[in-house]
């Protein structure tokens, strides 16, 4: 028995470091870039993180205020106390004072980088070694009361819920359609299927440049189409101005969203048709099925492993929308109607630097698209027919 | 022989190098901006030979805001860089004091619109700072304003006409900077001196608030810049916006083919506005002591009359010294261009910078949402101040 184990384990030991090996680049990439900001944010929620200087323990204290403060304020450093500092590791002609308050001064040691902060309390002055850095005070729980109190956040919940709630079913809904229409066509599939594709690989910043043209109150082409198309009927129409109304910021947001993804979302529904058994569809002729009762019977229960896959992917990719509110409204929006959860967390951390904050609404981010996921994964995934 | 010039060569660059202090400079001044910049490093270098500027423009204000946080939080930022007020209260820890660095003379120069104390200390110097002014059309506005009362009047007599395109004036919801300058103008405060009360719905806000919410009646109220309004060929009577949109705006009526000018802001009990634009600060982390006094260099040199009227003359910003802006070389400039000296005398007549408070931005952000509110007419004035108050007081 040992004697056929051993060499298996030697050689399956060796593909396993092989496979990950090879694996490395892919797991370094994803650890950084995923996995690292994935657990700090955790971590920043329980924070208040902001810029300060830190100081350790005490190193000297001294009664001589009178004749150092007089020197510390004009920059000047005092005897006894470089002598202080030099017993501790610091270089006398490298130091210099950088910062100084109503009562502490900030000491840097050019050979070391070293801070030192000098702090009086009454008649005394305590010297201690010091750090200017990102440091983390916790602060429980409050970080996810201020979010969950604040009314932008309520908004920024409601705005992304209505626009996930929306794009995602709509758009799912025609790329079944087109997917359909796609797989009947007899001539011209090809040019269809690139043409379908075409906006899901542009980027998204010149999508959404373009699109806040069609968008323009007066010289957009969705206002000139619906323009005519009212002329047509004799109908009035009045211009929207549909980046400057509240009324209809989200409506523009998940128009483009739809016109985004929508083909896309076709080709993958297509590969699916055009992988069911054509068995199936000759049964059904046989017994008399007629063309829409084959595809509600047939082609959409065995599509849907594909539907369920785009509705978890758009449904997860819907609640992070970013860059479309970034780059198409250059801010929130009026009355912030296009404030997403996403474009909050940024303003809080870039705008506010409040790191912990924005850490928190993003945790509570992923708290939302977590439970909806296994919502899906339980108990929608039970209504998925797989082709054994 | 060659092999003996090449060794002295070699060993004179050495040494060369070995005495040159190399400062990092980051920046958000693109095109004419930036080059007028480089040409003002260029200049330094000539001045300096010791001292290398590495000047990295570093892309908009929200990407180089966004650069700096990354890079303080890292511990490894620039020597210099321009910054917000409100960017500037994130990282004070991490700045050095340029009172220690900069000469007395220096600071006493500096108009007293700009003296700014960050909880005491002196950590910035005004770089490129414009100022709200009154834009106006002269063939619709023969006389400009220079009371609330004849500025509401003028605006009320161009009225609203949305089906021909024509306003009396127009506001901006994402620029809640003309509600802060109707407040100061009325005497009012977000919060009191010492921060201990929020005062913006007092009798002086409320003054200004209603003000506003009178001349929003007659206004063109959407978040888009005034100037690509005007370029669609929409008229507008009066506007107050940034003197640094001058050419924003001057071009863009060119292109609808109206004439546009620009006149001192309406005044009520003072003639306050609001200034706008960036200022320089020196960081500490990963700086030497030698770093941040060729940096101070740096600043003293921009901040030298010639270099600033030059600045202003390439940019359109307003200088900053009681030297350069009351000196010949600024004021011969003006004499031929009244719309210049007409921001000049605005500077002059009184500005006032942000509120240096910690939460400043999220006031902001309140201030927005309910400027927003107040220029739609949803509520009344009191009551949206009020409001606005209450959330002001839960982040003081």
């Amino acid at each position: 028995m040992a004697l056929v184990s051993g060499p298996r384990g030697r050689r399956f030991w060796l593909e396993t470091v092989e496979a990950y090996v090879y694996l490395l680049p892919t797991l370094a990439v994803l650890g950084l870039f995923t996995f690292y900001p994935f657990i700090n944010a955790f971590l920043y929620s329980g924070y208040d993180i902001r810029t300060r200087t830190v100081p350790g323990a005490v190193v000297h204290t001294s009664t001589e205020a009178g004749s150092w403060i007089p020197l510390l304020a004009r920059g000047r450093i005092p005897e006894e106390l470089a002598a202080v500092l030099e017993g501790v590791g610091a270089v006398q002609d490298k130091l210099w004072v950088r910062a100084r308050g109503a009562n502490w001064w900030i000491l840097k040691d050019d050979a070391s980088g070293q801070e030192y902060l000098v702090v009086q309390e009454g008649a005394l002055l305590r010297v201690h070694p010091a750090a200017t850095r990102w440091a983390l005070d916790p602060v429980g729980g409050e970080n996810f009361r201020r979010v969950l109190r604040d009314p932008d956040f309520a908004k920024a919940v409601r705005n992304t819920s209505i626009y996930v709630g929306v794009s995602v079913p709509v758009t799912l809904i025609l790329a079944l359609v087109l997917a359909t229409l796609l797989h009947r066509a007899v001539g011209g599939k090809a040019f269809f299927r690139l043409t379908s594709f075409l906006p899901y690989i542009t980027p998204v910043v010149a999508i959404t440049m373009v699109w806040a043209w069609i968008y323009d109150r007066d010289y957009g082409l969705l206002n000139y189409f619906l323009k005519t198309v009212a002329g047509w009927l004799g109908l009035e129409f009045s211009l929207i101005n549909w980046l400057n109304d509240a009324r209809y910021v989200m409506p523009a947001l998940i128009l483009m969203n739809i016109w985004r993804f929508v083909g896309y979302q076709a080709l993958i529904l297509l590969a699916g048709m055009q992988g069911i058994d054509r068995e199936y569809y000759e049964a059904a002729r046989v017994d008399g099925a007629g063309g829409w009762s084959v595809w509600r019977k047939i082609t959409v229960p065995l599509l849907t492993p594909q539907i369920f896959f785009l509705l978890i992917i758009s449904l997860i990719g819907s609640f992070k929308i970013f860059e479309e509110v970034l780059i198409l409204l250059q801010g929130p929006g009026p009355e912030k109607a296009g404030l997403t959860i996403v474009y909050y967390v940024f303003t809080k951390a870039f705008d506010s630097k409040q790191y912990g904050v924005a850490s928190a609404a993003s945790v509570i981010l992923f708290v939302i698209i977590f439970s909806l996921s296994v919502f899906q994964l339980t108990v929608v995934q039970k209504r998925v027919h797989y082709e054994r | 022989m060659r092999k003996f010039a090449i060794a002295v060569l070699v060993c004179a660059l050495g040494v060369g190098a070995l005495g040159q202090v190399t400062i990092s400079f980051w920046h958000a001044m693109s095109g004419a901006l930036g080059t007028t910049l480089a040409e003002l490093i260029d200049k330094f270098h000539k001045e300096n030979p010791g001292i290398r500027v590495d000047l990295v423009y570093q892309g908009g204000y929200g990407t180089l805001q966004q650069k700096l946080t990354a890079a303080v939080a890292a511990g490894q930022p620039p020597t210099l860089a321009q910054q917000y007020e409100n960017w500037t209260t994130g990282w004070l820890a991490a700045l050095v004091d340029l009172d220690l660095f900069l000469s007395e003379a220096i600071l006493a120069d500096l108009l007293p619109q700009f003296d700014q104390r960050f909880e005491g200390r002196v950590v910035t110097v005004p770089f490129n700072k414009s100022i709200l002014v009154l834009y106006y059309r002269p063939d619709l506005v023969p006389t400009p304003p220079t009371t609330w009362a004849e500025f509401e009047a003028e605006v009320a007599r161009i009225g609203k006409d949305e089906a021909k395109g024509v306003y009396g004036t127009a506001f901006r919801p994402p620029n809640p900077e003309i509600f802060l300058t109707l407040l100061h103008q009325a005497g009012g405060s977000i919060l009191n001196e010492d921060w201990s009360e929020t005062t913006i719905n007092n009798a002086q806000g409320l003054a200004a608030a209603e003000f506003a919410a009178r001349l929003a009646q007659y206004a063109l109220v959407q978040s888009g810049y005034i100037s690509d309004a005007i370029q669609k060929g929409i008229a507008i009577g009066m506007f107050i916006d940034t003197s640094a949109g001058y050419t924003y705006n001057m071009n863009a009526a060119k292109t609808a083919g109206v004439p546009l000018s620009v006149a001192p802001l309406p005044c009520n009990v003072n003639c306050a506005s609001m200034i706008q634009g960036t200022n320089l600060a020196i960081f500490s982390p990963n700086q030497s002591r030698a770093q941040v006094q060729a940096a101070a260099k740096l600043i003293e040199f921009l901040l030298r009359e010639d270099n600033i009227v030059y600045w202003a003359q390439k940019t359109g910003y307003l200088p900053v010294t009681r030297t350069a802006i009351y000196g010949q070389l600024w004021q011969g400039y003006i004499a031929g261009k009244p719309e210049q000296k007409v921001m000049t005398d605005q500077l002059i007549a009184g500005g006032f910078g942000q509120l240096l408070h910690p939460r400043y931005m999220d006031m902001r952000s309140l201030l927005i949402t309910y400027w927003e509110l107040l220029l739609k007419g949803e509520g009344t004035p009191k009551a949206i101040l009020d409001a606005l108050a209450a959330e002001i007081e839960a982040l003081r």
